[in-house]
C-alpha cells in the first residue's frame, strides 16, 4: 500500500484529490494539509512515501516546503502540483527537491502514473528535456 | 427492457475537476452516460432544455444562484427529470429550500465515492434521496 498525502489549500481541488485517490488501487490517504507547514508537519508525524502538494499556497508555500521536506531526514517522495505549466515552473519544483511536477488539469488523467512513479523511485518531468 | 436503459446524467458544476472526477464514478459502475457538462446556472439550463437529461447532478452553488433558486429556474423552464445535488458542505437551509424548490436528493461531496451512483439511481426512480452526511446535518440543526 502506497501512503500518500496531499496539501492543497483550495477545499474543492483537497476534494478531488481525495477522491481522485479513492479510485487507485493500493493507495491510501494518509493525511491532508492546507499549506506548507503543515504539510511539513503532516510529513514528521505520518512519514507519508508519497505528497502530493500545490505550489501555491499561504504561509509556506510547495517550493518552500519541499525544500524543508528535502533537507529532513524523511523519506518522502513529494509531487509538485500548479495549475501554472511550463518548463520553469517544472524546473523550479525539480531544484525545491520534488520528484515530480504535473499541472492541475492533467491530474484525473495522470495523477496514477505520477504517484507510481516517483513511488518506484523514479523522477516525472515530462516538461523537462 | 427499461431496467437496462442508460441513465442520462447532465454535471453542472462550475470547477471542471470536478466534473471530470465525478465522470470516473459515473463510467465505473455502468448504467450511467453523461451526456453534458455545463459551468454555469445559465449553460445548465440551455443543455438541460437541449438534452433532456434524466438527471441533473449539480453542486449546491450554480453561478449566479445557490441549488434552491437554481433548481426553481429548472423547474419553471419545465425539466421534470430528477436533481440530485451535491456540496461541499452541506447546510441545512440550503437543503431544505432545494428540496422545497424541486430539488430530489442531496448529498455531500466526500460522499461521492461511496454513493453517487446508488442515490443517481435512486432520484432517477422517483426516490428521495438524503445521504447519511446531509441527513446528519438535517439532524444537527433540529437539536
Amino acid at each position: 500500500m502506497i501512503r500518500v498525502a496531499i496539501a492543497e489549500d483550495h477545499p474543492e481541488m483537497r476534494q478531488v484529490l481525495r477522491l481522485l485517490l479513492r479510485r487507485f488501487e493500493g493507495v491510501e490517504l494518509v493525511c491532508e494539509a492546507s499549506n506548507g507547514q503543515e504539510a511539513v508537519e503532516c510529513v514528521n508525524h505520518h512519514q507519508p512515501d508519497v505528497l502530493v502538494m500545490d505550489i501555491s499556497m499561504p504561509e509556506l508555500d510547495g517550493l518552500t516546503a519541499a525544500k524543508q521536506i528535502a533537507d529532513s531526514p524523511a523519506d518522502t517522495r513529494v509531487i509538485l502540483i500548479s495549475v501554472h505549466e511550463g518548463a520553469i515552473v517544472a524546473r523550479a519544483a525539480a531544484a525545491a527537491g520534488a520528484q515530480g511536477f504535473i499541472t492541475k488539469d492533467k491530474l484525473v488523467d495522470s495523477l496514477q502514473l505520477v504517484i507510481k512513479t516517483v513511488y518506484q523511485g523514479k523522477q516525472y518531468f515530462p516538461e523537462l528535456p | 427492457m427499461t431496467e437496462n436503459k442508460m441513465i442520462r446524467v447532465l454535471i453542472a458544476d462550475d470547477f471542471k475537476a470536478l466534473r471530470d472526477v465525478i465522470k470516473l464514478f459515473l463510467e465505473r459502475p455502468g448504467g450511467f452516460e453523461v451526456i453534458g457538462e455545463a459551468p454555469n446556472l445559465g449553460e445548465a439550463l440551455e443543455r438541460a432544455r437541449e438534452m433532456q437529461p434524466d438527471v441533473i447532478l449539480m453542486n449546491d452553488y450554480l453561478p449566479p444562484n445557490n441549488s434552491a433558486l437554481a433548481s426553481a429556474r429548472f423547474r419553471e423552464q419545465g425539466f421534470s427529470g430528477a436533481i440530485l445535488i451535491i456540496s461541499l458542505q452541506p447546510e441545512p437551509d440550503l437543503i431544505q429550500q432545494s428540496f422545497a424548490n424541486g430539488v430530489n436528493g442531496f448529498m455531500d461531496k466526500d460522499e461521492i465515492a461511496d454513493y453517487l451512483a446508488d442515490a443517481v439511481r435512486r432520484v432517477h426512480e422517483g426516490n428521495i434521496y438524503l445521504s447519511p452526511k446531509a441527513e446528519e446535518a438535517l439532524n444537527r440543526a433540529e437539536t
